[in-house]
């Protein structure tokens, strides 16, 4: 990544900021490509850093090996339930939100609005769908949105 | 996924006319995305030497082509069977994905834009008609089984009062229930009063309703709340919609087909403000929406009443702010409890009657507005109010909406003064006096303020006329109240000061009289 940096850095400690700054920047973020950043593991090498004419910040080439999860589409994963609604699950697993369409949903599963809190239930009750279930489930498709 | 047969269906073809297709641009088995060419046709004429005009034909959805049925130069009339097409309906999105098939369709604008949102607590899940229409008849399978409406309720000013503080102050000492939190994220203090009686009110409007919360508070807020008024989630469970849910155009708006997009004949709605349920007419008017019962807003704590007018006000009169918010703080409300308890008992009995009504064998036409609607023609029944053209100089829309709203309690409006006059509407003496001088009449049984029809509305019954002819000069009045106000909190400021001084004074003089002792000794 190219890490952009602040005139005011500069100075006898910029490698410790630089450090800092790629936690503090790529920690938490989402990547197209690479999916959630979840904890930077080392910084391999810091490049030279280059000085933008226009703004005075310089731009550092910076090479390091970060913790990622990168959900890609037909994985199975587990996920926990955070809302249930006529139209299906909300879940999520860590930082990914996932919904279950109630299409997707089996058949003998029936919502159930009335019960405190709402759930999927089958005929007989012995199974339900609720808030803070766990369950197994398929990505059918995802694509990275704004974090 | 279904395989559908794809018809030849194009706006403003005469059902007679016939065409021909001259090539296909798709092989069968490949797959076609959302307006994309599909083939070219001609419409033939029998005259000689005519050029045809080539014709293209899009797509109106995306999938795959299964099989083509109809071949090129062959006659094709109005909703014929083109070919069979595998396609997705997308009717469940969430966040531009298919929630079925997994396709993302962010690039597919007009396609998202048919899509609505139902579920109170997330914007991303988006549905089509086809869904819709599910969820509603399902909705008022389970309502009518139960024999219950829907009912949307406000929090702010309706339920309770909250102010949120920078600093945290202790819980005033009134007879009011007051509870303090504070929400992640979030420096301020919140103080939420409950309005008295409401948890009465929500055990018995349950039983007939199933509630709703629609807020303009953040959602975090929003649960918060529900969890003070319903600790157990039976009342409301999950139907919390709040600002996080909504679309950006909608913050100063509530809409009722958010909730219900599709039928809003078994819904009511209970908010203390009238303005932000404004619907368009057809003809491009406004009107305030006919499923809502106004209620009287709930105040508790001291003068935040007329908050924004106050700020403006500060902002002219230049009087330190930080001194009257510290006032506004911990100042609350004493007065008689009765009152909200009257406002609430008002309220759920309409109500009841309302839903008593609609499940009454005699009722046939099931519609709630409707039912609501006959029992605010009560309230301003017979009388005949007449609205001087020159209210309309300065405000149009306001008093457009202010007689939409008197003729829906049962009063009949005049713009042309006759003998038939009951009221008139006037928010300026002067104005008055000029218009009855200029048609040389006599003046009017009442002369009203504007007021007067909002306070009969709220209160469901004719309020007496003479309170509402003194409020003339109207925001002339508010001023002197404000700025009054704002004199007394100085004054308050000055005493409080005056007071600190006095005891200073007399610690000093203590002071020197235990030194005179000890020098005496």
């Amino acid at each position: 990544m190219n890490l952009r940096l602040h005139p005011r850095f500069f100075g006898p400690r910029i490698r410790e900021i630089i450090r800092e700054k790629v936690d503090s920047v790529v920690e938490g973020s989402c990547d197209p490509t690479y999916g959630f950043i979840i904890s930077v593991v080392e910084i391999i090498s810091i490049g030279n850093g280059l000085l933008d004419d226009e703004t005075g910040f310089a731009k550092f080439p910076i090479k390091y090996k970060a913790l990622v999860f990168n959900p890609f589409q037909f994985e199975v994963l587990d996920a926990v339930v955070i809302s249930v609604n006529e139209t299906g699950i909300l879940t999520e697993v860590g930082p990914l939100v996932i919904f279950i369409s109630k299409q997707s949903i089996p058949e003998e599963m029936k919502y159930d609005g009335e019960s405190t809190p709402p759930c999927y239930k089958n005929a007989d009750e012995s199974e339900k769908i609720m808030n803070e279930c766990e369950i197994r489930l398929q990505i059918i498709g995802l694509h990275p949105s704004k974090v | 996924m279904e395989e559908i047969p794809l018809l030849f269906k194009p706006d403003s073809w005469e059902t007679d006319q016939k065409m021909k297709i001259i090539r296909w641009n798709l092989q069968e088995g490949s797959p076609f995305d959302y307006d994309t060419l599909l083939f070219e046709y001609f419409i033939p004429r029998l005259e000689e030497n005519y050029d045809p005009l080539t014709l293209k034909f899009y797509s109106q959805n995306d999938g795959t082509i299964k099989k083509i049925i109809a071949k090129p130069n062959t006659m094709i009339g109005y909703s014929d069977e083109l070919a069979i097409i595998e396609t997705c309906p997308h009717d469940i999105v969430f966040d531009n994905l298919c929630a079925s098939c997994g396709k993302n369709l962010s690039n597919n604008r007009k396609f998202l834009q048919k899509r609505v949102s139902i579920v109170h607590s997330s914007n991303d899940i988006k549905v089509s008609k086809k869904v819709v229409n599910e969820i509603t008849t399902n909705q008022i399978k389970r309502l009518s089984s139960n024999k219950k409406l829907a009912l949307i309720l406000d929090l702010d000013n309706t339920l309770i009062h909250t102010i949120t503080l920078k600093e945290d102050e202790l819980i005033p000492n009134t007879s009011f229930e007051i509870e303090k939190f504070r929400l992640e994220n979030d420096a301020n203090y919140y103080y939420v009063c409950i309005r008295p009686g409401v948890r009465g009110f929500l055990e018995k409007i349950s039983k007939f309703y199933e509630l709703h919360i629609y807020t303009m508070g953040i959602k975090k807020y929003a649960q918060k709340i529900s969890s003070i008024l319903d600790p157990s989630g039976k009342y409301f469970s999950n139907r919390i919609l709040s600002r996080d849910d909504y679309d950006e155009q909608f913050l100063t708006q509530k809409n009722l087909h958010r909730i219900f997009p599709a039928d809003d004949t078994y819904v009511l709605i209970v908010d203390d403000r009238e303005d932000v349920w404004l619907q368009e007419t057809e003809n491009n008017g406004l009107k305030i929406c006919d499923n809502l019962i106004q209620i009287t807003p709930f105040h508790c704590f001291y003068e935040t009443t007329h908050l924004n007018e106050i700020e403006n006000l500060l902002k002219n009169l230049t009087i330190d702010k930080n001194k009257f918010e510290i006032e506004k703080k911990i100042k609350c409300y004493d007065y008689d409890q009765k009152r909200e308890k009257n406002t609430l008992l008002l309220v759920s009995n309409i109500l009841e009657e309302c839903h008593k009504t609609f499940y009454s064998s005699k009722t046939k036409i099931k519609n709630v507005k409707a039912i609501l609607s006959d029992f605010k023609r009560q309230v301003l029944k017979g009388c005949n109010i007449w609205f001087p053209l020159s209210l309309f100089e300065t405000d149009v829309n306001t008093f457009k909406v202010l007689i939409s709203k008197a003729f829906d309690f049962g009063a009949t409006c005049y713009y042309e003064w006759n003998t038939k006059i009951t009221h008139t509407i006037a928010i300026d003496r002067r104005q008055l006096d000029e218009l009855c001088q200029a048609l040389d009449k006599e003046r009017p049984m009442h002369l009203v303020s504007p007021e007067w029809i909002h306070s009969s509305c709220i209160k469901w019954e004719k309020q007496k006329e003479y309170l509402f002819t003194q409020d003339f000069e109207e925001t002339e009045e508010k001023f002197n109240l404000i700025s009054d106000k704002l004199l007394k909190v100085d004054e308050i400021y000055e005493k409080e000061n005056e007071n600190e001084k006095e005891n200073e004074i007399e610690m000093e003089k203590e002071d020197l009289k235990e030194k005179e002792k000890r020098w005496k000794k």
